[in-house]
Parts: structure tokens; C-alpha cells; sequence
């Protein structure tokens, strides 16, 4: 199916020999990136949506479903699938993305229409991935991937133009906020994350730090011997990026979502260390605490081409469906530009949200892990070199690794959450749509640059 | 890295297509000791003899066993 994929360059002219989708499973339907203009908070507009949709219409003569019905109709999971099955086609208006039938002579015919530098369909590809639903925003963010990866890359992978809505940077701490709450919208964002629920699961936490305790609602210790006290700093850290009070004392503020409830899992020792089974414990208090995200800054590394744990997937999956989504810390074993290593467990779950790290330009981190083998994919990123935020003992400090970017990530979707009451699956593909896209190449920070709705 | 306890055994976490209850008593003639339950997860977590494993995978109800790894916090990068 692969000889007819063709992709444009920002001329317009088709570009001969730009990576085309890699030998996986498909479905049968396409994904379909159309052209649209950007309004100033990076989404299509509507007019340019409308005649894209005509032009869909136009080619292969397709009606449309458009995801924000679905969203206002606050269907579930299993119901948007449905209504998309059920129709020719879903347009999902925020990502300028379209999933279609593939009929025929569709393929054929898209083709000629993204050859057509007047025909505002941008490229069409095989729907790579249509797995259950708890799956569902992993596997259909891996298509757009390689969507976005193929327009921002010529053949060498150098990038070739940065999004029009891409902030100015380098982003450094001011007086009022942290580089990354200011490169993640958070100066300007409608919430704090009221009512939403985050568990962190790390090195414990101070509780009594004054710019954490009151988001603190229950905490528990999973490691043998050691009560929840964070006597590596490391969950504290982490806790505070998710949470942190508005105005903390000293330092500019660091918490994304500071109404919301923390839940802190000690489940790594003071040693920073801990092993798959406290995870797991971890994983199912938070759900039995109705917590609607897992923050996990931890991890093995593991050799490209290793599987992804069945354990944690299925974990992943359940906590998914009944309302959790996982996001775990994608790993700092890369040592760029020399090294660019797999990602870690349990990142590499399809259904647990992979969270590489972006510096102060929002290039990748030198250090962050990257989805080039396998099944893996970063799924977004977040900022996670020099991120300064609370240290046991009431005092703060600058920490770097894609464990500062997980709870950033973390912080991003309390935010979304307060908006809607939705489902997990719901939720994790809405973290994956606001994300900011990046210049760099999506196998280093996947959808872009988490960020909050304003 | 997995989890050694001794002897021959060794620390698991084994996910089951079914509720842990169903097969607890199925896992324990297979010769796992079971350490904790995670009912919403479908996992249980325990240590087995090496010599077990394939005969805990031929339980009716198990989708996976896998080694009890060894995880640590991913940072701080810049030190």
C-alpha cells in the first residue's frame, strides 16, 4: 500500500524519497492530513476545516464526523468508535487529522489530490493501529506521528520549518513562573486542576513542605522498612511539578495544577530504587483512590528491541478503562547527539503516556530516550532540564531528566481533567491534542510540547 | 534485573485474563507464593522456583509471567 503514499514539501511540490509509514499492522481506513490555517492557539480554524472537508468531499466524496460532536455529546469511548465506524469518516477538527474508509480507488485518488498544491489535503496514509479502546489514544497518536514526522523532515531528518504557533524561546525562569510553566501556557491557563486527582508514584514526599502540603490528600508507603518521607528528594521534586503552591516562598511558582489532590506513592526506596511489584501496588491504590492520572518519574532501561512488558499493559489497559491514565517518564539514557537510546520501562507500554524531556529551546533533551526501535513511541514532552521545584526540607532546587518532564505532563492533564469530566482513554488523548507541536522530530518528542488549555 | 530471593527462587508478577481469586488456589499448586493481590489490575505478585515458571504459565488463567525488575527514578540527569 505503500506505493501510493505521497507527501508534500512546504512549496506545495511533492518530495521524492521522504520516509514513507513503516511495515505495520493496518486497518484498512486512512489517515488524512489536511491543510488548514492555524488561529493564534495553534488550532485550525473553521473556515479552513470547512474547506478541507470539501475537498475530501470533492475527491473521494466522503461526509464527515467531527470529533467535537463527539465531545460535546459526551459520548464514551466505545461509542465514539462506533459512531466513527459508522460513518464514512471522522475529522478531528483540533489535529486538521481525518481517519476515512479506505474504498477502491481513495488511495489513488488522494494521492493525485496531495500532488495538487491547490487542494488542501496535505498527505494520506494507512491508519496504522486500531487497537481496544483503551489503546486507542496511543495507537491512533502513532499514526499522526508519522504524519508529522514526514511533513517536518526531509530524507536526512534535519527539520525543515517550525509551526507559525511555535513560542518564542529560549524560555528562562522569571520572576513569576519556571521556564516550563511558561512554555506549557500556564500563565494563561482557564484552571489549576481543581477537583482532578494525581498520584505520583516516586521516592515518597515531604508533606510538610509549605508549598506542597495543601494539595496533599492521602499518602502511602510501599517500600518495606521506610515511611512515606522522601529521604532522596526525588518524589518531593516531582510532587511539586505536578502541585506546587501558587506563590511558593523564594522561588518563582513551579506547580502546573496547584488545586489539584495530590495522592503520593512511595514505591522507589530512599535509594531511589524499587522494583515492578510496588509499581503495581502503587498503580491499584491510585485507582482505588479514583485518581485520574499516575505521574511515574521511574523506570528500567532496556536494549532496543526488547518487548514491552505484558504485565504493565494490561495494568495499563485496566487502569485506562476504569478511568487512570499512566504516564511514565520515557528514560535519560541517551547521551545525544552520539547516543540516542530506547525507551525505558514501563514507557514502552502502548498504553502508558511516554514522556520525553525538552531543554529551554524545546530541542530534545541531550539525555532524553527516544521511540527509533520497536513498538515504542515518545507520546510528548515536556520540559525537563533545569526545572526548579521543591527539595525536602522546605527548600527548592533545579533538577534535569525526563523524571522533571513527567509531571509536567502530569500537571497538564489535572488541568485538562478540571475541564471535563471525561474518560481516561478521553483524557489521554486530550493531552496528546493540546500539546504544542515542535520542530524536532516526532520519534524524539512525539506530539510536541505538553500544554494546558487557555 | 530481576529480583532474586534465595535459593531458587525468584520474585514474579503474573497477569491473568481473570480475577485473581478464580485461580489463586491453581497458582499456589503451581508453586507460586503469592505476596500480594492487585484484584483491579489482575495481577499477582509473588516468588516461584525457577523450575515452576512454565508450569505456573500452564495455568488456566495466566496471560504472563515476568521477572519482579528492578526500577529506579529517572533523574537527576544533570548531576
Amino acid at each position: 500500500m505503500s506505493d501510493w503514499i505521497r507527501e508534500r514539501d512546504v512549496a506545495g511540490q511533492p518530495v521524492p524519497g521522504l520516509p514513507t509509514a513503516p511495515t505495520v499492522e493496518t486497518t484498512g481506513r486512512l489517515l488524512v492530513l489536511v491543510d488548514t490555517q492555524l488561529s493564534r492557539t495553534g488550532r485550525p480554524t473553521a473556515a479552513s476545516l470547512s474547506r478541507a472537508e470539501q475537498a475530501l468531499a470533492d475527491v473521494v466524496g466522503v461526509s464527515l464526523a467531527h470529533s467535537s460532536e463527539f465531545v460535546e455529546a459526551d459520548t464514551g469511548d466505545a461509542e465514539l468508535l462506533e459512531a466513527v465506524e459508522g460513518t464514512q469518516g471522522a475529522l478531528f477538527d483540533e489535529l486538521g487529522v481525518c481517519v476515512i474508509e479506505a474504498h477502491e480507488d481513495w488511495p489513488e485518488r488522494l494521492a493525485v489530490a496531495t500532488a495538487d498544491a491547490t487542494v488542501p489535503i496535505a498527505q494520506a496514509e494507512p491508519e496504522r493501529v486500531v487497537w481496544a479502546i483503551s489503546d486507542f489514544a496511543d495507537g491512533y497518536q502513532a499514526g499522526v506521528n508519522g504524519i508529522v514526522e514526514a511533513l517536518r523532515t526531509r530524507p536526512s531528518g534535519a527539520a525543515v520549518v517550525a509551526p507559525a504557533w511555535l513560542p518564542g524561546g529560549p524560555f528562562a525562569d522569571d520572576a513569576s513562573f519556571t521556564w516550563g510553566l511558561r512554555a506549557t501556557g500556564v500563565p494563561s491557563a482557564a484552571s489549576n486542576g481543581s477537583g482532578s486527582r494525581v498520584a505520583v508514584l516516586d521516592t515518597g514526599v515531604d508533606a510538610m513542605h509549605p508549598d506542597i502540603a495543601a494539595a496533599i490528600r492521602e499518602t502511602r508507603s510501599f517500600i518495606d522498612g521506610e515511611t512515606v518521607d522522601d529521604g532522596n528528594g526525588h518524589g518531593t521534586h516531582c510532587c511539586g511539578t505536578v502541585a506546587g503552591r501558587r506563590a511558593p516562598s523564594a522561588v518563582p511558582r513551579f506547580g502546573v495544577a496547584p488545586d489539584a489532590e495530590l495522592f503520593a506513592g512511595k514505591v522507589l526506596s530512599n535509594a531511589g530504587r524499587g522494583a515492578d511489584g510496588g509499581i503495581l501496588a502503587g498503580i491499584e491504590w491510585a485507582m482505588r483512590n479514583d485518581c485520574h492520572v499516575v505521574s511515574m518519574s521511574l523506570g528500567a532501561d532496556v536494549p532496543a528491541g526488547t518487548p514491552h512488558s505484558r504485565v504493565f499493559e494490561q495494568a495499563a489497559s485496566r487502569a485506562l478503562a476504569g478511568g487512570t491514565v499512566l504516564i511514565a517518564a520515557a528514560g535519560n539514557a541517551s547521551r545525544r547527539p552520539g547516543l540516542v537510546a530506547p525507551i525505558g520501562h514501563p514507557a514502552n507500554c502502548p498504553s502508558i503516556i511516554a514522556v520525553a524531556a525538552v531543554d529551554q529551546q524545546l530541542a530534545p533533551a541531550r539525555f532524553s530516550s527516544a521511540g527509533r526501535t520497536g513498538d515504542a513511541h515518545v507520546n510528548i514532552s515536556g520540559p525537563g532540564v533545569d526545572v526548579v521545584s521543591a527539595a525536602p526540607g522546605g527548600g527548592h532546587r533545579a533538577a534535569s531528566g525526563t523524571s522533571m518532564a513527567t509531571p509536567h505532563v502530569a500537571g497538564v492533564a489535572a488541568v485538562i481533567r478540571a475541564h471535563a469530566d471525561v474518560t481516561g482513554a478521553e483524557l489521554a488523548l486530550r493531552v496528546l491534542l493540546h500539546a504544542q507541536g515542535l520542530a524536532a522530530p516526532a520519534v524524539d518528542v512525539g506530539a510536541g510540547l505538553c500544554s494546558v488549555p487557555s | 534485573v530481576s529480583k532474586r530471593t534465595g535459593d531458587h527462587r525468584v520474585a514474579v508478577n503474573v497477569t491473568l485474563d481473570v480475577a485473581p481469586d478464580d485461580v489463586k488456589g491453581d497458582l499456589a499448586a503451581a508453586g507460586l507464593r503469592i505476596t500480594a493481590t492487585h484484584d483491579l489490575l489482575h495481577v499477582v505478585s509473588g516468588t516461584v522456583d525457577e523450575a515452576d515458571i512454565d508450569r505456573l504459565l500452564q495455568v488456566e488463567g495466566v496471560a504472563a509471567v515476568e521477572p519482579d525488575r528492578e526500577v529506579r527514578a529517572f533523574g537527576n540527569a544533570g548531576d
